[in-house]
């Protein structure tokens, strides 16, 4: 499962209202942590069995009164512990994707949705549409981009609190902008967490489909700071995650193009978190535009899927919603000696292409429409619920 | 175990003051050049003269002067031919990049026309010309209201020419305030300016100051002339900024410095007359910032880079549309480098100034030390024994009597060298001292074929017949990469024998204000900066705000060196070091101490006084002018203890601008 980085789950179940961190985001899902992280120790265990059976009595059989959850139902969510509910909408998501390896020429590796099916003669058929597409850069395009990982490493020095801080989930860095609190915003923390988690997911298995080298395996002399992480290098997972991170949260509290504003706050911090990783000598700019591409459509999808719009959803249902989003080709045959920067991929509030003396690197298609057979209903719960924590919220109305 | 040997080269160099380095480094330094990481990249030899003359500037068109620098890629003689390594005159070797060097033009084209100058009413205008390294002239402080840029002219010397077959400038990139206001109305971030402007982009493959949180130019332009963009006092003041070749500034000898400091004058004396021309009021006021020091050098104030800035500042034409002219110059940090020893002769007769020149192991860079005696002394010899030597050589010091060269007996490749030339006293018009030059290898480079120097002491015995009150003089060169860079070396220094374990201990305590100049021994006195000895020049010392004592490193003057003129803050507490100035980008504040931060407070306040005052001119203005608070007169400081200096009890301090506090609130300067 990808819970590959783990930093903070020792704090696990009671994460979320955590004394140990201002936003204990991570411990929410006790990502790492094992399962809960909740027990009794064996003296308890031996205590509590007999202390029953001092106080037990004679069996009587059911004496409780005892009433049926409805299954299936939604709600139910507020029952269960956040490391489970970070599982649930996990399993929800993901079951409403595919995953493709060289569908076609020109493609090495494709995120796709599963459309709503099609009922024929009792049998229900799926359709998948592509959402996010990639072409790994060759060697010789890898070549091309590592003098930046030796010029960047200049900054090491000056950035190195921020690199060690952020070899984790730098949720921190998020909370800080939003103003994110264990009590007052659990939810938005439990969908911080839990977007992050699907980014992982997602990053790590196209890293595995594509494949790519790290940058100390290109020259010795990178001698990366931090270890170098044993997965693949493209895209960048760090990059993946804090754009995502910073689309969803924006949606959720607010997406306003200003200076200076929230959605500029994050999109930077993402952009900053990202070019860390280069500094460090664990990425090349290349893996930040595929993970930034990725990050910002994985963004929009989480939200997407989290509206249930699936059929018979209340709601708009036209192209000009928020369940339509771009699909993105990343096409690392062409990225060259392109270097890593936000607004190349984000401006005015909105996904862009990235052209570089006439190539296409990154590419934003047709907008798809992501009602998928399953819906996320889960996640519209904890959608509902992270919103009703902002008031003063001022993003479209998602 | 290698053995040495020292052998007697009769070559002869016809070459004036800079020849004994640039024999060093054509004939034996380029042998220690290895790959560091960051070093500047693509770098080419070319050759560099200077066809113009001081009257040129003066009363003619000081943009022929600039357009007398030419540079070629041509080698401009023949060694085989003319039997020496060494440039002809005018010629200097001078590395640079190829893409900053148009080559294919007949002459510069026109200077490009400053932007609107708008002083405020009855205030004079003034320029302001900052020569340093990574500055980023397109920070918000040095901008006016509404994206407007107060820089008139910034010439980025590693830049590359916009138009190679139209140049400006002799090489790099000048930018006129119409392009700099361009590149901030149409740029969308800083990231984004700073690319289009050529200040930092990652995609350089070297260390570039400007990529890092502090840089050594934006936090000395912000002190000298920096201002919110609403303010309108920043209006008085126009800006020219000229960033040196990288490569030049890494060059740890300063012997390719004077070339390109000269041509920084040149531009800055041609543009100034633009932007008085344009105003059309007048004589316009010059300042000229440069925070820079050397550590080696006569202390004459005939260093060619001395020579540069003097060409400016002396007494100027009072039709002169650009007077007066003052230069601004640090005093130094070299203090407590323990990279100076002097004797004092106290007879007629024989004296002796033995030195232990301690080198350290593992160091890259080669080490420079220079000694300079009295050119009326007789019977000149040095001795120079290496470590673990069983004999020195003794040698006498002849001036253009070739050199001395320390040669290891296997490889039969020479470590180290001495030479001697003569340098005239320029401000004096004689003969006045000889210089000999010891340069020493690296002590070992990784990758590099041996022999390289032995590291440890190096003893250095110089002995000649004085007259009463001349003096031997020894400094080490500085060999400390500029502030934001890296470059692999490691700074010798000079042990001192005859401080006792508790004296060391009780002149850390009280941070040396007790260390009195002593002959014959190593001594913090006669430090002063190298390229700031001038009498033209205004040279500033570092003082410690909170309670108003010296900087312990700030160098000082003695009873042969000049002493500072004045003092400003370099440090605000022994906790809080540094002053807080403009950072890299726009709305960032760091902190950064040296006298190099002293010498922007001067240039602000003198500037200050200058618009302030619409009939100035004349060449005793420093003193003739109250400029209070910031500023400490010090002239014969020199023969006093350190501690008076500015302790607050000083009489001229009181007298002149109160209490200390009194005088930080004029200043500007709060808590």
């Amino acid at each position: 499962m990808p819970f590959s980085t783990g930093a903070t789950g020792a704090t696990g179940a009671t994460g979320a209202t955590g004394a140990t961190g201002a936003t204990g985001a991570t411990g929410a899902t006790g990502a790492g942590g094992g399962v809960g992280g909740r027990g009794f120790t064996p003296g308890e265990s031996y205590a509590v069995t007999t202390a029953r059976d001092g106080i037990m009595g004679r069996w009587a059989g059911p004496n409780r009164n005892v009433s049926a959850y409805t299954a299936g139902e939604a709600g139910n969510m507020s029952e269960w512990p956040v490391w489970a509910r970070g599982y649930v909408i996990q399993s929800d998501l993901l079951a409403g994707m595919v995953f493709e390896t060289a569908p076609k020429d020109g493609i090495d590796f494709q995120v796709s949705h599963l459309g709503a099916g099609i009922l024929t003669e009792g049998k229900t058929t799926y359709e998948s549409e592509p959402l996010f597409s990639f072409r790994r850069p060759r060697i010789e395009d890898f070549k091309e981009q590592l003098d930046y990982v030796n010029t960047y490493a200049e900054l090491r020095m000056d950035r190195s609190a921020e690199i060690l801080s952020q070899t984790g989930y730098p949720e921190h860095f998020f909370g800080v902008i939003l103003g994110l609190h264990p009590s007052r915003t659990k939810y938005s923390l439990e969908l911080m967490a839990t977007a992050q988690l699907f980014a992982t997911g997602i990053a790590q298995r196209v890293k595995h489909a594509l494949a790519c080298k790290r940058p100390d395996m290109f020259s010795s002399q990178i001698q990366p700071m931090i270890p170098m992480p044993g997965h693949g290098t493209l895209p960048s997972g760090h990059a993946t995650e804090a754009f995502t991170v910073a689309r969803v949260m924006s949606l959720l509290i607010d997406d306003r193009d200003i200076e200076f504003g929230i959605q500029d706050q994050l999109m930077h911090q993402a952009e900053r978190i990202s070019i860390n990783r280069t500094i460090a000598g664990v990425h090349f700019p290349a893996d930040s535009i595929a993970g930034a591409m990725l990050g910002l459509g994985l963004g929009e999808y989480f939200v997407a899927r989290g509206r249930g719009l699936g059929p018979g959803a209340a709601g708009p249902y036209t192209e000009t919603t928020s369940n339509f989003i771009s699909t993105a080709h990343f096409d690392g045959t062409v990225v060259g000696n392109e270097d890593f920067r936000m607004r190349t991929l984000f401006d005015k509030g909105q996904r862009q292409s990235l052209d570089a003396a006439g190539r296409r690197i990154v590419e934003l298609g047709a907008k798809v429409n992501v009602v998928t057979a399953t819906e996320c209903l889960p996640l519209t719960w904890l959608w509902e619920k992270a919103k009703a924590e902002w008031p003063d919220r001022r993003a479209a109305d998602m | 175990m290698t053995q040495f040997e020292w052998e007697h080269r009769p070559e002869i160099s016809e070459r004036t003051f800079e020849s004994p380095y640039v024999i060093w480094y054509e004939k034996f330094g380029q042998r220690f050049e290895a790959g560091y990481p960051g070093e500047p990249v693509n770098q080419q030899p070319f050759w560099i003269k200077d066809t113009s003359n001081v009257a040129a500037t003066k009363s003619g068109d000081p943009a022929a002067a600039l357009d007398g620098i030419r540079i070629t890629s041509v080698q401009p003689w023949d060694p085989d031919t003319d039997g020496s390594l060494i440039p002809p005159e005018p010629w200097h070797r001078a590395p640079l990049r190829p893409e900053s060097v148009p080559q294919n033009y007949d002459h510069l084209a026109a200077a490009p026309s400053p932007g609107l100058a708008k002083p405020q009413q009855d205030k004079q205008l003034v320029i302001v010309a900052v020569v340093d390294d990574a500055t980023n002239f397109a920070h918000h402080r040095f901008q006016g209201a509404n994206k407007t840029s107060r820089v008139d002219y910034a010439w980025v010397m590693d830049g590359k020419p916009k138009d190679p077959a139209a140049p400006t400038v002799p090489f790099g990139r000048e930018w006129s305030n119409a392009e700099i206001e361009h590149v901030l109305k149409s740029s969308d971030s800083e990231d984004a300016v700073l690319k289009e402007l050529e200040l930092a982009d990652f995609a350089q493959n070297e260390t570039i100051g400007l990529t890092k949180r502090i840089s050594h130019g934006t936090h000395v332009m912000d002190l000298a002339c920096g201002y919110e963009p609403e303010d309108e006092d920043g209006q008085d003041r126009r800006i020219i900024s000229v960033q040196l070749p990288r490569r030049v500034i890494l060059e740890a000898s300063g012997s390719i410095l004077h070339l390109f400091v000269k041509a920084a004058i040149r531009y800055i004396e041609a543009r100034a007359r633009e932007i008085a021309r344009a105003l059309g009021q007048g004589s316009v006021p010059l300042v000229v910032n440069f925070s820079y020091g050397l550590g080696a050098g006569s202390r004459l104030g005939s260093h060619p880079v001395e020579k540069c800035f003097a060409e400016i500042t002396d007494a100027g034409d009072s039709n002169d549309s650009v007077n007066p002219v003052h230069v601004v110059l640090p005093a130094g940090n070299r203090f407590r480098a323990d990279g100076h020893a002097a004797l004092i002769a106290d007879h007629n007769g024989q004296h002796q100034l033995e030195l232990d020149w301690m080198l350290p192991a593992q160091d890259q860079s080669p080490n420079f030390l220079e000694i300079w005696l009295p050119g009326t002394a007789l019977d000149r010899t040095i001795e120079l024994v290496p470590p673990n030597a069983r004999f020195g050589a003794a040698a006498l010091i002849q001036e253009k009597g070739g050199y001395l060269e320390l040669v290891d007996s296997d490889s039969k490749k020479g470590v180290a060298w001495a030479a001697a030339d003569v340098e005239l006293d320029a401000q004096r018009n004689r003969v006045g001292k000889i210089r000999l030059l010891l340069a020493i290898a690296p002590t070992y480079v990784p990758r590099l074929e041996p022999p390289f120097a032995p590291a440890g002491v190096w003893k250095i015995r110089v002995s000649a017949t004085l007259r009463t009150n001349d003096d031997i003089c020894a400094w080490i060169q500085r060999d400390e990469p500029p502030y934001g860079y890296r470059r692999p070396g490691q700074p010798s220094r000079l042990l001192n024998h005859q401080e006792s374990r508790a004296q060391k201990i009780d002149n850390e305590i009280s941070e040396y204000v007790n260390w009195f100049a002593k002959s014959g021994r190593v001594t913090g006195y006669g430090t002063l900066n190298g390229i700031a000895t001038a009498e033209s020049m205004i040279v500033v010392a570092g003082y410690r705000w909170r309670d108003a004592s010296c900087a312990s490193y700030s160098s000082a003057g003695s009873d042969s060196v000049r002493s500072p003129d004045m003092a400003a803050i370099s440090d605000r507490s022994r906790v809080l070091g540094g002053v807080l100035a403009a950072g890299s980008r726009s709305a960032v504040k760091v902190a950064l101490n040296g006298t190099s931060v002293a010498v922007p407070q001067v240039v602000n306040a003198l500037t200050q006084a200058l618009v302030n005052s619409l009939a100035f001119g004349g060449s005793d203005t420093v003193s003739s002018l109250n400029l209070g608070a910031l500023v400490i007169n010090t002239e014969s400081d020199h023969n006093q203890n350190k501690i008076n200096w500015l302790r607050g009890r000083d009489t001229r301090l009181t007298a002149e601008g109160g209490g200390v506090a009194e005088q930080m609130e004029r200043s500007g300067f709060r808590a």
